[in-house]
C-alpha cells in the first residue's frame, strides 16, 4: 500500500517566508504538493491538468535566483492552482467545456502574471463548472469534481476543483471567480475561506468572460491570512481591465489594525428567511455571537429587496452570457463540428449544439429572450433597474453598520446529482451570495462549523467597496477564537 | 406579462444558433419557459424614477491613452483556427455565386 503524502502544513505566508529566507527550496515545496495531487486526485479530481515539468522549472528556477542572491517575492515557492477559466501563455484553457477543445492560450491572465511575480508556482488548473455556469462542480467536460469531506457530495461550484484543491491540503492557495457566489460557496462547502473582492479590485485581464459587470477574480485559501496576502498581490489597477479600479492596494493585515471592538455587524432579516437549513442558520448564529463577544456589536437590518436578487442576478447574469458566448463560433479557435461543406449558419449551429452543455444552452437562451427586441425593457431593463434598488439596499445598510453577515450557502453539500435536474432549485443555492455581486460590493467565506453529517458549514461576510481590510480583519479575529478552518477532511 | 410561447423560445433558439430540433432541445426551451414564469415576479416591482445599473460602480470609466499597441503576431492568432489557409481563417461559403 502507498504511503499517504503528508498535507502540507505550512500556510502560503509561512513557505513563503520559509523560502525567501533560504530555510526550504521551492522545489521541495512544489514534490509534496505534486505528492498530494498524485495520491487524492484520482478521488477528489479537482485538477484538470497538472502543470508537472512547467511547476518543477518554475521551483527549480526560483531556487536558483535565491541561490544567487536575488530577493524573492512575497509569494515565494507556493503552489497555486488556477481555475480553468484563467488563460496562460502556451497552457490550454477549456472552461469546463468541449468548445474549447484544443484551444492553447497565446497570453497570460493579469492576475496569473501577478501571481507569477510574486514567486507563486503555478502547478495546474481546475475543474469548474462550464463557463462558470453553475453552483456544483456537475456541469463540465470534464465530468464532475468530489467534495473532499464527503465523496458523494459536490463540491459547490462554479470554482469547485480550486475549493477541492485547497480543502484537501493540495495547495495552500487556489484562483477562483466569482460572478454569483462561484467562490463564497464551494468555499463554504469545502471548509476553506474564499474572498469575493469588490468589482474592479482586481484586473479581469485573461479571465473567460462569463458576465463581465459581475465577475470578480477572487481567491481561496486556509484563512484569512493568506487570503490578504493574496489579495494584495493580485489588487491593483491593470491598463488592459478598464473597469479595473485605481486606487491604493494596503496592507491588509497590518499589524497595527485594531481589532473588532466596537465593529457594527448588520443582520439582515431577509438573509435568515424559510429555505435556510436550521443547521446552517444555528451555526452562522453561533458564529455571531462568537464575533459579539470578540466585540462586535450585532444589529438588525432590513434589506427588502434581497428576494428579488435571483432573478435580477439571473436575467443580467444570462442575457450577458448571451452576448459574451456568441464568440464560440467554430471559426477563430476550439472546436467546428462537421458540418455540410457550403452551409456557415449550420456549421455555427453544429459546433455551439455539440460543444455547448445544456446549461449554457439555457442560460444562453435565456440571456436572449431578455435582450430580444419587444422584452429588453420588461425583462433585462427592468433587472436593472431592480439591481439599483438592491445596490441602494447595500448603501442603506452601510449608513449603520461597517459589515453585514449572513450563512453564505443555504444548504450543505447536497448529493452529486441531486439538483441536476432542476436549474431553478440549483439557482436558489446562490440566494445569499448574489447581492454583493450586483452590488459590486466585497464578501468573504469562512468555515464557520460542520453539521451533524460533518459536513462544513460557511460564514459570509460583506463590506462595504474596498474595504477588504475589515472583512479580513473580522475574519481573522474569528479564526484566532476557533479552529474551524484548521480541521482537514479524512481522505 | 405575455404567456412566454414555447414556440418562440424555438425561433429564438435558432436566432442563437443553438439546435432546436431534437427532444433535448425541447426540454429546453421548457425549462426557460418555467424560469420566465417564475422570474416574472420582478414585473410587481415598482421601478417608477429608477435608473438602471449597467454596472456595479458609479466611477467614470478609465481610459488609456490612444496610442497603438502591437497585437499579437498573426500565426499566433491562427494557432488557435480550426481551419485555416493563406494566412486567414477558412469559413464555408458566405456569398452566393
Amino acid at each position: 500500500m502507498s504511503q499517504r503524502p503528508q498535507a502540507l502544513p505550512e500556510s502560503a505566508d509561512e513557505i513563503a517566508r520559509a523560502v525567501s529566507a533560504g530555510q526550504a527550496l521551492a522545489a521541495d515545496v512544489l514534490e509534496r504538493s505534486l505528492q498530494r495531487i498524485a495520491a487524492l486526485d484520482g478521488r477528489v479530481k479537482a485538477f484538470v491538468e497538472v502543470f508537472h515539468d512547467a511547476a518543477r522549472h518554475s521551483a527549480q528556477a526560483l531556487d536558483a535566483a535565491r541561490a544567487g542572491g536575488a530577493e524573492l517575492g512575497p509569494l515565494a515557492g507556493v503552489p497555486v492552482a488556477i481555475k480553468d477559466n484563467f488563460v496562460m501563455r502556451d497552457q490550454r484553457t477549456s472552461c469546463g467545456s468541449a468548445i474549447l477543445e484544443g484551444f492553447v492560450s497565446p497570453y497570460t491572465a493579469s492576475a496569473v502574471e501577478r501571481l507569477v511575480s510574486a514567486g507563486a508556482i503555478i502547478v495546474g488548473r481546475t475543474n469548474m463548472d462550464e463557463f462558470a455556469m453553475g453552483s456544483s462542480t456537475e456541469h463540465s467536460c470534464h465530468g464532475p469534481t468530489h467534495n473532499p469531506f464527503d465523496l458523494q457530495r459536490i463540491p459547490g461550484g462554479s470554482s469547485g476543483g480550486s475549493a477541492a484543491a485547497v480543502a484537501a491540503r493540495m495547495v495552500p492557495l487556489a484562483l477562483g471567480s466569482d460572478t454569483g457566489g462561484s467562490v463564497r460557496q464551494p468555499a463554504a462547502l469545502c471548509g476553506v475561506s474564499g474572498l469575493k473582492p469588490t468589482y474592479g479590485r482586481i484586473s479581469r485581464f485573461g479571465l473567460v468572460a462569463f458576465a463581465s459587470s459581475l465577475d470578480t477574480v477572487s481567491p481561496f485559501a486556509c484563512d484569512a491570512t493568506d487570503l490578504a496576502l493574496c489579495l494584495r498581490v493580485l489588487a491593483g489597477v491593470d491598463t488592459r481591465d478598464a473597469t479595473s479600479i485605481n486606487a491604493p492596494v494596503p496592507d491588509y493585515l497590518a499589524a497595527d489594525a485594531p481589532g473588532i471592538e466596537g465593529l457594527r455587524i448588520g443582520v439582515p432579516t431577509e438573509y435568515f428567511a424559510d429555505g435556510l437549513d436550521p443547521e446552517v442558520e444555528a451555526r452562522t448564529r453561533e458564529a455571531l455571537a462568537i464575533l459579539e463577544i470578540q466585540g462586535a456589536t450585532l444589529v438588525e437590518l432590513a434589506m427588502p429587496h434581497t428576494r428579488f436578487a435571483i432573478p435580477t442576478y439571473y436575467l443580467i447574469a444570462t442575457a450577458e452570457a448571451s452576448s459574451n458566448l456568441a464568440r464560440y463560433d467554430g471559426i477563430r479557435y476550439g472546436r467546428r463540428a462537421e458540418h455540410p461543406a457550403d452551409d456557415l449558419n449550420e456549421m455555427y449551429t453544429a459546433t455551439r449544439h455539440e460543444g455547448f452543455g445544456a446549461e449554457v444552452q439555457r442560460r444562453i437562451l435565456l440571456g436572449s429572450f431578455c435582450l430580444r427586441q419587444g422584452y429588453v425593457e420588461e425583462w433585462y431593463q427592468k433587472a436593472q433597474k431592480v439591481r439599483t434598488l438592491i445596490r441602494r439596499d447595500f448603501d442603506a445598510a452601510f449608513s449603520q453598520v461597517d459589515l453585514i453577515a449572513s450563512a453564505t450557502s443555504p444548504g450543505a453539500a447536497f448529493s452529486l446529482g441531486e439538483k441536476l435536474d432542476d436549474p431553478l432549485a440549483m439557482y436558489m443555492n446562490d440566494i445569499l451570495t448574489t447581492p454583493a455581486n450586483l452590488a459590486g460590493v466585497p464578501g468573504l467565506s469562512i468555515p464557520c462549523g460542520f453539521t451533524d453529517e460533518d459536513l462544513p458549514v460557511g460564514l459570509q461576510l460583506m463590506g462595504q467597496a474596498l474595504d477588504e481590510a475589515t472583512l479580513l480583519r473580522t475574519a481573522a479575529v474569528f479564526q484566532e477564537a476557533t479552529d474551524y478552518h484548521r480541521r482537514e477532511p479524512v481522505l | 406579462m405575455a404567456e412566454i410561447e414555447i414556440r418562440e423560445l424555438a425561433e429564438l433558439a435558432k436566432l442563437a444558433r443553438l439546435r432546436q430540433a431534437t427532444s433535448g432541445s425541447k426540454r429546453t426551451s421548457e425549462e426557460v419557459a418555467g424560469l420566465l414564469k417564475s422570474f416574472a415576479m420582478l414585473q410587481d416591482v415598482n421601478t417608477e424614477g429608477v435608473e438602471p445599473s449597467a454596472y456595479p460602480m458609479t466611477i467614470a470609466a478609465r481610459l488609456r491613452p490612444d496610442e497603438p499597441t502591437k497585437p499579437l503576431p498573426q500565426d499566433q492568432v491562427l494557432r488557435n483556427a480550426p481551419r485555416q489557409r493563406a494566412g486567414c481563417f477558412l469559413v464555408p461559403r458566405v456569398i452566393e455565386g
